[in-house]
């Protein structure tokens, strides 16, 4: 069976950022695989077991987080955050075990949260950028790549950040 | 930021009476009270500003902050701990851009004058072309005259006057202690830290991490979430209590209803070796979930250092350092740090994207904006005013959900920026 494609690389990611986008979250929990992490490291290096990240969700931390915003109500994401995820340089690496691939690319997030207050609620309605680059650990499993891995070093990961109850 | 009026001084910033105790609005908006408390507050008190642990050898250092002065905290070949600030003595521009690292000498990339890690002169290029002794005069990096540490927690303070660190933590001392026996050795370190950053004044965050009535609030959807998955190990009983202290510090204790089922086996191994290392009666009253305010602005919390950053009147910073006890076995500490880093407890994760804390922050968001947006608000913290008992030890006790600690730190803030002491005129 063919490896992975860039283009296969694409629609993967394009797809992943259009559930993002649409908040669509349950679809992109089953994305991954089971013993899926989606991780934004802090720092660089750094263990994730031993050392604190921004975000390190493996499936059930996974679960958690999309139930608390879409079905209770997380204040800090109402409203929730509108998005554009943006998907640049898209490479694949050779990996060596079969039925694996791994893909790299850049990510550009343009993030709000709507609300026209009359300039009265502060951060209300302010867009900001989120900038990093991803990996995406691949796994095949018949006939469907899910994500082993899904990792972004956001290029402030070590700055003080506000707010990122959104999905990244 | 909004432009607000300027209202530094009058007694009524602060008001206590028998039944009302408030603060006025201009306390969290204005830019003036700011820029008076980062001198009046932070360079009278005693601040932390680092942890030995992160500065073991000779040589090391990271900066820090004694509120908006940057500091670089170094250990000098001798072993002794100096807090200097960051600031060279000729024209002015700062001498260490790293964050943290290992320097014998800090040299001034503007003109070339050079510092030891002890803060001294070492070199002036050009020396003969200043006046005669006028380099000897200047000495060195300024250096906070008083520094202290206390179970490798390094506080600095500013101010030649005032009480030593002893006399300043009082009777909060003994809850420090236990606090710390959490390790045998009543020693740790502090790991990386988490870091946050909120739209809000930095004293919301300090009110917030003693406010033990807000949590089934702001924090319902974290709560329902752990309870809909099942991983929230509740039990019933004692409902926590408050504390306020002289100088400003409080603590909110509650009971660890919320140790996540798959560690807790860490935490009844953990009770068990303090009870061996202390016995029961004592490991009866170390082993309670306390969050401690050292005023101004450092918090012990559960196996986290949480110390709040202010910049602006309306922007701060969050730091949580997660701890890692001496003395226990290293299964232990990971349990504690999952309960720190991954779990859906009250502590979970960090503020900027756990289910948690995460909450809180939007609250300071809309906080801030109310307050800025209705400047004639007074923000009430009355609860339990009628209540409070003075205990014998010297200080104040209430229940769980009362804002004495708040009071405290209010009585305290008040003081410093008006109070007796600070009769002769602003210390601008």
């Amino acid at each position: 069976m063919a490896e992975l494609s860039v283009a296969d690389a694409e629609r993967f990611v394009y797809r992943e950022c259009r559930l993002l986008d649409e908040r669509r979250l349950d679809e992109w929990l089953a994305l991954f695989s089971e013993d899926g992490i989606y991780w934004l490291p802090a720092s660089d290096n750094a263990d994730p077991e031993r050392e604190p990240s921004l975000i390190y969700d493996d499936s059930l931390q996974r679960t958690k987080r999309v139930h608390q915003l879409l079905r209770e109500g997380h204040l800090a994401q109402m409203p929730p955050s509108r998005t554009v995820h943006l998907v640049s340089n898209v490479e694949v690496e050779e990996t060596e075990e079969p039925d694996t691939a791994l893909i790299r690319c850049t990510m550009l997030v343009t993030e709000l949260r709507p609300g026209d207050h009359m300039g009265t609620q502060y951060p209300l309605g302010s867009q900001r950028l989120l900038a990093g680059r991803c990996e995406y650990a691949l796994r095949r499993d018949a006939d469907e790549w899910l994500i082993a891995q899904k990792k972004v070093q956001l290029i402030d990961r070590d700055l003080p950040i506000y707010n990122l109850t959104f999905i990244v | 930021m909004l432009e607000t009026t300027h209202v530094v001084d009058s007694g009524g910033l602060v008001k206590e009476t028998a039944t009302e105790f408030s603060v006025d609005a201009h306390v969290y908006t204005d830019a003036a009270t700011f820029d008076v408390e980062m001198r009046r507050v932070f360079h009278h008190s005693w601040v932390y500003v680092a942890h030995e642990s992160e500065i073991p050898n000779p040589g090391d250092y990271r900066t820090s902050a004694v509120g908006r002065t940057p500091v670089i905290v170094t250990r000098a070949q001798d072993g002794d701990i100096h807090v200097l600030v960051n600031t060279c003595r000729h024209r002015g521009a700062m001498v260490c851009r790293e964050e943290r690292g290992n320097a014998q000498f800090f040299r001034c990339p503007y003109h070339g004058w050079t510092y030891r890690n002890d803060g001294r002169l070492a070199l002036v290029p050009d020396v003969a072309r200043y006046p005669a002794d006028w380099v000897e005069q200047i000495g060195g990096l300024i250096a906070a005259p008083r520094v202290s540490s206390l179970y490798g927690m390094i506080f600095a303070r500013f101010s030649d006057d005032g009480e030593d660190l002893e006399s300043y933590l009082g009777a909060m001392k003994q809850y420090v202690d236990l606090w710390f026996s959490h390790s045998p050795s009543r020693s740790l370190r502090v790991l990386p830290p988490y870091r946050a950053l909120y739209p809000g004044n930095w004293k919301l965050q300090v009110e917030n991490s003693t406010d033990g009535h807000h949590a089934r609030f702001v924090h319902e959807s974290a709560i329902r979430t752990m309870e809909h998955f099942g991983t929230r190990n509740r039990q019933a009983g004692w409902a926590g209590g408050t504390h306020g202290f002289d100088y400003g510090h409080g603590i909110l204790e509650r009971p660890r209803d919320d140790i996540p089922p798959e560690v807790q086996p860490q935490f009844d191994e953990l009770r068990a070796l303090l009870t061996e290392t202390y016995g029961q009666e004592e490991t009866d009253r170390i082993f309670v979930r306390r969050q401690i305010t050292l005023f101004p602005n450092f918090h012990l919390m559960e196996f986290k250092f949480r110390l709040v950053q202010p910049i602006t009147v309306d922007q701060s910073i969050i730091y949580e350092f997660p701890v890692q006890l001496d003395g226990v076995p290293d299964h232990v500490n990971e349990g504690a740090l999952r309960r720190v880093m991954k779990e859906i407890s009250i502590s979970s994760g960090s503020a900027v994207s756990g289910f948690v804390n995460a909450d809180d922050l939007e609250v300071f968001a809309r906080v801030q904006t109310g307050l800025t947006g209705w400047p004639d608000q007074r923000v009430q913290f009355a609860r339990g005013l009628e209540h409070e008992q003075e205990a014998p030890s010297g200080e104040w006790i209430g229940e769980g959900t009362d804002e004495l600690p708040q009071r405290s730190f209010y009585r305290e803030w008040r003081r410093l920026m008006y109070g007796q002491g600070h009769g002769q005129g602003p210390l601008l």
